[in-house]
């Protein structure tokens, strides 16, 4: 390999340092949702949710900039989640969705009045495309219009449109940038792609992340190889991580859980006792109950999506999935209330109130003899250590 | 002499929160409290299972099974397997794709084969220990 200051470098880095004069008359504008239909999580565009410590977003806006564009602008169909600080170097705007396309209409005018191209990209796809290899190509094309597509030939919403060709641009913002009818000339990028059109494609990105195969790392310290852990987060001493695994900034995981084979905990999202957490991604404050399985998921905003069954689910018991509070202050008054209200339930219970039946009633079906059993060919069975009717019991008792 | 039984099968409402969950449980107290019930649940209505849900399914089999009858689910609707997966109870439970198959599982099962299988299984242990 060669380590000078050629052109190979390690797997998942690229040069992101374009000469000055490649970029210069280029801007930006982003451009996240204006699909209603699909590329959504919970009524929240795909491209809005972390992936390792920072949303898809976010990470776009880094890479854009990493390219030499200085000027960005960034319209979105829905607020973001929280405000983050690399948002307050460029315009953000939220259109509602009907007006959504005019509004990035009246961006990319504003945006063109005073430069040479536009840069758009719509997230959508995550794709990692070399934006300064794109705009040397369209300048030398001489074409209004260039259309990033993937290595196998799938349309990308990524244009470098010319700010002399108003109307090309007009005609294609209108129509949602999906019209076949403007001639575009295209460009193709050998670099990685994910669509990002569904939630399992949220898995399959955190992934290829973990493996390497995408410009993404997690936002977090390596505690242990594979391993790594955002600032604030607390992991219990008996709870197991096995990596590759990422928790993220504020998270908590609690006694005897387990989070394995690339599991992904975003900021603040918590993870009860005994819960495991198998090859799924836990959304942005979101509390996983006790006693849970998760595997293969998406989970967050109170849904599940089972990737297992291609299913989603939404759960109203807070028992199983809820909402977190990130903030200091309501997770104070939240503990504080559950600590008010759980020391006078352990006193009374300790001091005066008398076996409950419930807990008589327990008892007792564990110690009553099976029918089944009672019978004289079957008395080796008593011997055994679980009957098939003590296991549902002590499954039960055990998740409570 | 065993003469068949009757397969009992119960579709289970739409919402199983912890309302519904009691209603459903009363409605189906009296099937719990025959000799060796033999009941399927059709969860094929099922839009929204909670934590309610599931425990009154555990009691329900519970209380099969101490009668010496049993419990199978059948029709699973994917919000009710996803729940099931969730809480570590879909393979406490037999499941089937429909509910006919699940009735006719039942037909294979005969309290005194049981017994029969018996002598059966004392003389493997027996070779075993011969071996």
């Amino acid at each position: 390999m060669d380590l000078g200051f050629g052109k190979s470098l390690p797997k998942g880095l690229v040069d992101f340092t374009p000469s000055a004069s490649a970029m210069r008359g280029v801007r930006a504008l982003l451009l996240v949702g204006g699909r209603e239909d699909t590329e959504r999580f919970a009524e929240f565009p795909i491209a809005m949710l972390d992936v390792l410590g920072r949303s898809v977003m976010f990470r776009m806006l880094d890479r854009i900039r990493a390219h030499g564009i200085s000027e960005i602008a960034v319209l979105s169909d829905t607020a973001p989640l929280q405000p983050q600080p690399s948002i307050d170097s460029c315009a953000f705007n939220v259109a509602a969705p009907e007006c959504f396309w005019s509004e990035a209409l009246q961006q990319f005018r504003r945006l063109s009045r005073h430069s040479e191209s536009v840069l758009v990209v719509r997230l959508g796809a995550w794709a990692e495309v070399n934006y300064a290899e794109m705009v040397r190509e369209h300048r030398q094309s001489g074409s209004a219009i260039m259309r990033a597509c993937s290595h196998n030939s799938e349309a990308l919403d990524v244009f470098v449109i010319s700010s002399s060709s108003q109307t090309e641009a007009a005609a294609l913002l209108r129509g949602e940038l999906r019209d076949d009818r403007i001639a575009v000339a295209e460009h193709k990028t050998h670099g990685y792609v994910n669509m990002l059109a569904e939630a399992s494609d949220l898995r399959v990105l955190t992934l290829d992340a973990f493996a390497r195969n995408t410009e993404l790392r997690p936002c977090g310290r390596e505690l242990r190889p594979g391993v790594w852990v955002g600032k604030g987060a607390r992991i219990h001493r008996r709870a197991r991580i096995v990596a590759p695994a990422f928790i993220g900034a504020g998270c908590k995981v609690r006694d005897a859980s387990v989070v394995t084979r690339g599991s992904s905990l975003e900021q603040h999202s918590e993870v009860d006792c005994a819960t495991m957490v198998d090859n799924s991604s836990v959304l942005p404050y979101t509390r996983i109950g006790a006693g849970l399985e998760v595997e293969r998921s998406v989970v967050g905003f109170e849904q599940v999506h089972s990737l297992q069954r291609d299913a989603t689910v939404k759960i109203e018991d807070p028992h199983m999935i809820a909402l977190t509070n990130g903030r200091a202050s309501a997770q104070l008054f939240t503990a504080a209330s559950w600590f008010l209200n759980f020391v006078p339930n352990v006193f009374w219970k300790l001091f005066f109130e008398p076996r409950t039946e419930q807990m008589e009633r327990a008892e007792s079906s564990l110690l009553d003899k099976h029918t089944a059993i009672d019978d004289a060919p079957l008395a080796a069975a008593e011997s055994q250590p679980k009957s098939y009717r003590e296991m549902v019991v002590t499954r039960r008792y055990g998740n409570e | 002499m065993e003469t068949s039984r009757p397969v009992i099968v119960k579709r289970v409402p739409e919402n199983l929160n912890l309302r519904q969950a009691r209603a459903f449980l009363e409605e189906v107290r009296p099937l719990l409290e025959h000799d060796r019930p033999q009941l399927v649940f059709d969860l094929s209505l099922v839009r929204r299972l909670d934590s309610a849900g599931v425990d009154m399914l555990l009691h329900c089999m519970k209380e099969a099974s101490r009668r010496d009858g049993d419990l199978k689910l059948a029709s699973l609707s994917p919000q009710a397997q996803v729940v099931l997966d969730l809480t570590r109870t879909s393979r406490l439970f037999e499941t089937f794709a429909t509910s006919a198959e699940a009735a006719r599982s039942f037909s294979g099962y005969l309290p005194n084969m049981v017994r029969q299988f018996h002598p059966q299984s004392q003389d493997i242990a027996s070779e075993r220990k011969v071996a």
